[in-house]
């Protein structure tokens, strides 16, 4: 193989992993939009009136960026950026809740309280995730503004 | 033209877009489907509000000087073992809701169904104390006290 179809291979893995995440753990939130609402206000952390606006609209977000990764194509660099940016609040989410002493569930990809303790290893999970939504980004980039005018094919 | 007008600009508004999707989506779903929520909930009467759902008893911050002085209830720290290790109300005892089912055998030797017990955890932020009184109910016990104001309420009122 060579480094083209590589890259090419790469960034499918990329897009498959993402995309199937996302929309995975979009599903029980909108199924259980209080449960949810549950789970981030347990984070001590996002002010009152923004829980259940953000326990509505972010499962929705996650469901429309993993289809966008997936099937459009002209759209997909603007998905990873979003996925990018949700990526680094649960992250930043998640290390605020360890240095704070609180022990309570992610909420990442289940509403279940006890499903997966916040941890290091949901961090490092999100480092991949983030890696593998920069692969995304420059692949897709590289092919909107691939014409010599610099503008969408 | 620079990069800025030909390239972030239009990916700007391919994100407004998405964002725009999700935001349609999300409002029809939380409109339309049997599940939705209210867009705006009073956080800090959650707790409070499950209590009473649950029909749990809750006490105030001078009932429980009054509970703490007389030693008439058992005491459980709902917290992490690290937070009930910096500081606890009298007499508590550490068990942490996260590892109820590990560590509450440690006191069934000195508990009986109509024991009194009462239940704290950080303050009105957290629920860890009255997830561990639903907890104990579920055991038998039957004379459950939650305090809501919790270690953050107790540690304010000793300053």
């Amino acid at each position: 193989m060579n480094n083209s179809t590589v890259w090419k291979v790469i960034a499918i893995i990329s897009r498959l992993i993402v995309a199937v995440v996302f929309i995975g753990a979009a599903i029980p939130k909108i199924m259980h939009p209080h449960e949810f609402a549950v789970a981030i206000f347990r984070y001590q952390a996002a002010p009152y009136a923004t829980i259940n606006i953000g326990a509505v609209f972010m499962p929705w977000l996650e469901i429309v960026v993993g289809l966008t990764i997936l099937f459009w194509g002209k759209f997909r660099d603007a998905a990873a950026t979003i996925t990018f940016g949700m990526l680094t609040v649960f992250t930043v989410a998640i290390a605020s809740a360890i240095f704070r002493g609180i022990d309570i569930g992610c909420g990442c990809f289940s509403v279940n309280p006890h499903a997966q303790a916040v941890g290091w290893l949901s961090i490092l999970r999100n480092l991949v995730l983030m890696a593998l939504t920069a692969v995304i980004f420059y692949d897709a980039w590289k092919k909107n503004y691939s014409t010599p005018t610099g503008s969408l094919p | 033209m620079s990069v800025f007008t030909t390239r972030l600009v239009p990916l700007g508004l391919r994100v407004a877009i998405l964002l725009a999707a999700a935001g349609v989506l999300g409002a029809l779903a939380n409109t339309l489907l049997p599940m939705r929520i209210a867009w705006v909930e009073d956080w800090s009467r959650y707790v409070e509000a499950r209590a009473f759902s649950e029909q749990l008893t809750l006490a105030p911050l001078e009932q429980v000087r009054e509970l703490a002085a007389s030693g008439s209830h058992i005491i459980f720290d709902a917290r992490s073992l690290a937070d009930y290790e910096e500081g606890h109300l009298p007499g508590a005892m550490p068990l942490p809701f996260e590892d109820v089912d590990e560590q509450f055998f440690q006191y069934q030797a000195i508990l009986f169904p109509e024991q009194p017990i009462l239940t704290y955890c950080s303050g009105v932020e957290c629920d860890d104390a009255i997830e561990l009184a639903i907890y104990l109910r579920k055991q038998g016990f039957t004379n459950l006290v939650l305090y809501v104001g919790g270690w953050d309420e107790w540690q304010k009122s000793e300053e």
